[in-house]
């Protein structure tokens, strides 16, 4: 009987031996393995799926650029894939969406009719309600000097559903962008506006630079920047 | 937990019943708060701004009215109580959380208490007898082989089940890039695999084809314009034109032009929204001189061309764009302003990776004629070939034939198949005639080209060189139309002229079936739907027949204004340029 | 009508200002303000910061450290209840319950399988520390740290005991799952373990309804079926038991030698104490040998089949994963009645991608679906066929002790021992109550 239990117990730790190994392995794999350069992070719905590894990788690029084998990620939204379905402002987790309008003053037009906030054919030019694009009155407009008015979110108001961008988008300089606000997103594993977004405009981007916006003009090229 | 087994004999039945009553009273508390919650979210997600049914008729009220105050009274009210009500019912539901877990805490701190009291400390004694090992491990078999036998057999049923659900079989063989949009030269003219493309999207002028020819059948015979029955949405240009519109997937693209402007717009094919709208401007071409164009050409006659990515235009001037669906620029590029009598009008087409563009000038003013191939990823040039012709206005097709694809072209000299790749002459044709503007047509394997001013020709595109002798299947005087292009279901052609003499031949011998005199001038080509034929007249009247060995008219619809414009056919709906406005049609019960 | 005539005057001067320029996004120039204005600058709140996720793998290993020293030094039911409680406040509430070693597992699939897939460090922890602790220790992680067994554990009110052939059915299923999840997880088609998280929602004080509702009934089931998620479905725990049946030290139901008092037989609300056996009914040893060899004969005929009849699911399979099904749906001729297309389709008409592209991976990630569907089978076939072996080879159970793989190590049973009673001085040594 004791022979049969040593001979048990003996199998037994050469098994726990051998899954130490597996799990060692595995983490020392996390810390050494090599990804490929097109890699936001773990973009489950990614764009290169099927895409050979890093090592037979042809794109200059990727050859270039090594990154960092271990990434912190949070999830984003790229504004250059955005169709404004609204599908933000109703699918997060939370009761009021993580993603919330962001103006970029340095692309705006300041424009006296501004198609981010007033709706088309809008009778006059006042933040009356019937006038309005944003369904919960999250910009605030102010008179700057003649012709040129100042908007601004208010982002406790904003709900995320993308009507004013895409108003902006469509008539005016593409200034309003919808992001991933990360003092509320809680970076869900799987993220629920991710999964319902028709455009597959999520992704996962380093957590150091965590916003997507689209560069100046002149550089056609999207990038992450800070 | 540690007094658990010390409790028998401090059972308290005061004690219990109190906890009891707590426990009760606290369920009760977080089911009522549950359920308020629950409905509160409801209301919510139904009652948010973003989807108030109510909100929405009195902004459409409005525009019908912009000056009616009681709306807008309406409508500032309701977006107030609507916001309101949105942002304090999440505020609510905070609270409410906080509650819920308040009153769980509770009922099952006391729930705990009270089975703790009630628990009786074990007895051996009463416990019932150990399993039999042999029958536990006999019962373990079973139940694994059940449920070994219960997984394939709903695996398989499963399995089976979903393969009777109706979807697509198999993937279709994708050829690369626009070699999709070419016909196959069978005799029956039969559209190759992708026909839910062919219906969805209308990629250059005259369809996918260049032949005017849809497999669509559904598609509407009854509309009137100036009552706005049956007509989907029609909206203006921004600039005029005579380019049809082009369409791919959910938008369509249009081209416009004044003497010193060149836009390119893009409308929402399901409202008619304009979505974007671009200017194309040249870097070299600012001082260009504005090109000498007549009416019947206009500054924007060129239909564009999409890959389903870009649009490419081209406009009387010469100047050259690529712009995706979504406004951005591409490239842009001038080839020179063309030297044209009437002004530039040939359409544009695409094969794989290079725009074709027919570039013929006036040589009698030092113009040269020529075949431009450029990159759509560059807009570069990609080969240009010469030719012996003078200016004119039809567009060139491409064809599939046997021995690999052709650009067909036709002028008034000569009609001229090229290489699309390299740009070398495969075949041509001699031909006469003055001023043609009408462009050939694959029917039933030929190509038919009729020449304004001189006959209707059938040629097989499969010879080498002047096949003048050796490849006119036949040749007729009549039915020859001068602006408008022919359009063939394969078996019968039909063209139409300038005064409204329609002919119908048969596409193998060439012989009259019949012919028709029809009310009005005719420069649009006609278009072909199934068994449809949809003929445009100048006056916006469109007359629609059914395609036969006898003339049978089976509706005349009116659009409400002047039209030049070649019907376009996509998704069960027709879309139509007229003199201001861009129709879709989508019909309505005869 | 004046107002009404001036805008249309400068709708018209914005559409001409928007046709001068061929650059899309700036047809409007930024203006220089003579008022001397200045444009705020919009706030860019920064992601969680790297220390707090240091933190919680600090946090994780420090409570897996305490729960292995509570369960099986101190043998101590109420710390082990108090590093619950504070297990649930801040993995649960705290944390929000992401990414938590049950949902790291599919991280980690994808990762494997994925090369574009970078994996954060905390994840590659919140995976490995849990399985390590359980290859050591048993499963302390489930005792008193996983978020979601804390919440359940918290409302286990008056369990009673599960019919054991209902155990074995319904034991299978985290086998199931974790199968598909990995399968869905290694095709980059959904983490489906997060999606049909009942609990998560609670932490973040919302979600869809649902799964807020799946979540409720699960609580209410837990206060009579001790925490069924744990025991019914969930899939690391098929890795955790694994992991424990090796255990080196492992939780015992007595700090002594059993004397068989019965007493613990009750006192397991999971149901997870082994009974020593009474004498089996006499069967020759040949029966059991014949049994024995029909089942290892058995087991690559049950991976077999079960490999085949799974992969007969494969279309139905690959058609949960958005880019088939994209690819499907512009497969599909429009319905002629059907005004605008899905929102799917309208986006990726005006991406820009092309057809070709979508089709290329959607016929790769088929085929892995493929290949996926009959490794699932396999797995589950070889599962069932190692339960027929384990069930075809004796083995005497003689005293009362943990059933190592499903034990969660909550020391619940510690003081149904008398012994127990006995080591912390409570009674005195042979005098029977």
């Amino acid at each position: 009987m004791t022979d049969l239990h040593n001979r048990r117990d003996f199998i037994r730790s050469l098994m726990r031996g051998a899954m130490l190994v597996i799990l060692a392995s595995l983490g020392s794999g996390v810390l050494l393995r090599k990804r490929c350069a097109q890699a936001g992070g773990g973009n489950l719905a990614g764009s290169c799926a099927g895409c050979p590894d890093l090592a037979s990788c042809t794109d200059p690029a990727a050859a270039a650029f090594q990154p960092p084998p271990v990434q912190r990620t949070v999830w984003q939204l790229d504004p250059a894939k955005c169709i404004q379905c609204g599908r933000c402002a109703t699918n997060c987790v939370l009761q009021l969406s993580a993603v919330k309008c962001v103006h970029r003053f340095e692309m705006c037009g300041y424009c006296k009719l501004c198609f981010g906030f007033f709706l088309p054919g809008a009778a006059s030019l006042t933040s009356a309600a019937e006038n309005q694009v944003c369904p919960t009155a999250a910009i605030k407009r102010k008179f700057i000097e003649e012709p040129y008015f100042e908007y601004v979110i208010d982002e406790p108001q904003c709900i995320g559903c993308g009507r004013c961008v895409k108003g902006c988008g469509a008539f005016g300089n593409g200034s309003l962008v919808l992001q991933v606000r990360h003092d509320r997103c809680v970076n869900c594993n799987d993220c629920s506006i991710a999964r319902n977004c028709p455009a597959d405009a999520y992704r996962r981007v380093p957590a150091d630079q965590p916003y997507l916006f689209k560069p100046k003009a002149g550089n056609s090229s999207w990038k992450a920047i800070g | 937990m540690t007094t658990m087994h010390n409790n028998s004999s401090t059972y308290s039945p005061l004690v219990y019943r109190i906890t009891f009553t707590i426990s009760s009273v606290a369920c009760a508390f977080s089911l009522l708060v549950g359920i308020l919650m629950a409905t509160n979210l409801l209301t919510i997600r139904t009652a948010s701004p973003l989807n108030l049914t109510e909100l929405t008729q009195l902004q459409t009220s409005l525009k019908a009215n912009p000056a009616d105050e009681a709306i807008q009274n309406k409508i500032r009210d309701l977006d107030h109580v609507a916001r309101s009500f949105y942002f304090g019912g999440m505020n609510s539901l905070r609270t409410g959380s906080f509650l819920l877990l308040g009153g769980v805490v509770v009922a099952l701190i006391t729930l705990r208490i009270a089975t703790t009291l009630r628990r009786r400390t074990p007895n051996p004694r009463e416990f019932p007898a150990l399993p039999d090992p042999i029958d536990s491990a006999a019962t373990t078999r079973w139940v694994t082989g059940g449920i070994a036998t219960g997984l394939t057999v709903c695996a398989l049923v499963l399995g089976l089940r979903l393969d009777e659900t109706p979807r697509p079989t198999g993937i279709p063989e994708l050829p690369q890039g626009g070699a999709k949009r070419l016909a196959e030269p069978s005799p029956a003219n039969v559209l190759d695999p992708f026909e839910d493309e062919a219906v969805t999207n209308w990629p250059s002028f005259r369809g996918r084809t260049g032949s005017g020819v849809s497999v669509s059948t559904n598609l509407p015979i009854a509309w009137d314009g100036p009552s706005g029955r049956g007509i989907l949405w029609k909206t203006p240009a921004p600039l005029p034109g005579l380019s049809s519109p082009v369409a791919w997937g959910n938008k369509v693209f249009l081209t416009g032009a004044s003497a010193d402007k060149r836009e390119v717009y893009c409308y929402d094919i399901a409202t008619g929204t304009l979505l974007w709208q671009m200017g194309v401007t040249v870097t070299s071409s600012v001082a260009k001189a504005s090109p000498e164009v007549n009416q019947d050409t206009g500054y924007a006659a060129s239909t564009p061309v999409t890959d389903g990515i870009f649009v490419y235009s081209i406009f009387a001037n010469g100047d050259v764009a690529a712009i995706d669906h979504c406004s951005q620029t591409r490239w842009t590029t001038d080839l020179g302003l063309p030297i044209n009598r009437y002004g530039y009008a040939s359409s544009l087409a695409l094969y794989k990776n290079l725009i074709l563009i027919q570039f013929d000038n006036d040589p009698d003013k030092g113009g040269v004629s020529q075949v431009i191939a450029l990159d759509t990823t560059t807009g570069k040039l990609a080969w240009t070939t010469p030719r012996p012709v003078a200016d004119a206005w039809p567009s060139p097709i491409l064809v599939e034939t046997a021995q690999g694809a052709q650009l067909v072209t036709a002028a008034n000299e000569w009609i001229i198949a090229y290489d699309p790749v390299k740009g070398t002459e495969l075949w041509k044709v001699k031909v006469g005639g003055t001023d043609s503007a009408s462009s050939p047509i694959l029917a039933g394997g030929l190509v038919l080209a009729s020449v304004a001013g001189d006959k209707i020709y059938a040629i097989r595109p499969d010879g080498h060189g002047d096949v003048t002798k050796t490849h006119v299947v036949w040749q007729s005087d009549t039915g020859i139309s001068d602006v408008a292009s022919p359009v063939s279901d394969g078996k019968l052609a039909f063209s139409v002229n300038t005064s409204g003499s329609l002919t119908c031949l048969e596409v193998a011998t060439g012989k009259v079936v019949w012919d028709h005199s029809l009310e009005g001038e005719f420069y649009a080509s006609p278009g072909l739907a199934g068994d449809k034929l949809y003929l445009v007249a100048r006056s916006g009247h469109v007359f629609i027949l059914k395609v036969g060995r006898q003339y049978e008219e089976i509706g005349k619809a009116n659009l409400g204004e002047p039209s030049d414009g070649s019907p376009v056919f996509i998704n069960g709906k027709i879309l139509i340029r007229g003199i201001k406005n861009l129709f879709c049609i989508n019909g309505y019960e005869k | 009508m004046e107002s009404h005539r001036m805008i249309r005057l400068i709708c018209s001067i914005l559409f001409l200002l928007s046709t001068l320029s061929a650059d899309a996004d700036n047809r409007f120039p930024k203006p220089q303000f003579e008022s001397g204005y200045t444009a705020p600058i919009p706030t860019a709140p920064a992601a969680r910061s790297p220390a707090i996720e240091t933190l919680d793998v600090a946090v994780l290993l420090g409570a897996l450290s305490l729960a292995a020293w509570l369960v099986l030094k101190k043998r101590s039911r109420r710390g082990v209840f108090l590093l619950t409680l504070f297990s649930l406040l801040y993995f649960g509430f705290f944390r929000k319950g992401c990414v938590c070693p049950v949902g790291s597992l599919q991280n980690m699939t994808l990762w494997l399988f994925d090369s574009h897939t970078a994996l954060s460090l905390s994840i590659a922890a919140f995976f490995l520390l849990p399985l390590i602790f359980a290859l050591l220790f048993g499963r302390v992680f489930c005792a008193a740290v996983c978020p979601l067994g804390t919440i359940q554990d918290l409302v286990i009110v008056s369990p009673k005991k599960v019919h054991p052939v209902l155990a074995q059915i319904l034991g299978f299923i985290p086998y199931l799952y974790l199968g598909l999840a990995v399968l869905m997880a290694a095709t980059g088609t959904a983490y489906v373990i997060c999606r049909l998280d009942p609990f998560v929602a609670f932490f973040r004080f919302g979600g869809e309804f649902p799964m807020i509702v799946t979540g409720i009934v699960f609580l209410l089931i837990g206060t009579v079926i001790a925490r069924p998620y744990c025991r019914f479905l969930c899939p690391y725990g098929v890795l955790l038991n694994w992991m424990s049946r090796l255990s080196k030290y492992h939780a015992t139901v007595t700090p002594n030698e059993c004397v068989k008092c019965r007493l613990c037989e009750p006192a397991c609300p999971f149901d997870a104490i082994e009974f020593p056996q009474p004498n089996p009914t006499p069967e020759t040893r040949n029966t059991g040998l014949r049994r024995l060899a029909l089942m290892l004969v058995l087991l690559p005929v049950l991976i077999g089949v079960g490999g085949w009849s799974v992969s007969r699911l494969a279309p139905a399979l690959a058609r949960q994963n958005p880019k088939v099904k994209l690819a499907e749906s512009l497969r599909l001729p429009p319905s002629p009645a059907s005004t605008t297309p899905s929102l799917e389709i309208t986006a990726f008409n005006g991406s820009g991608a092309k057809r070709e592209d979508l089709e290329r991976q959607a016929a790769i990630i088929t085929a892995e679906f493929g290949i996926g569907s009959w490794i699932l089978g396999g797995f589950l076939g070889a599962v069932l066929g190692c339960t027929l072996i384990g069930a075809s080879i004796k083995r005497r159970q003689e005293i009362y002790e943990p059933d190592k793989g499903t034990c969660l190590s909550c020391a619940r049973c510690y003081l149904a021992c008398p012994q127990e009673h006995q080591r912390l001085g409570l009674i005195i040594p042979n005098a029977k109550p």
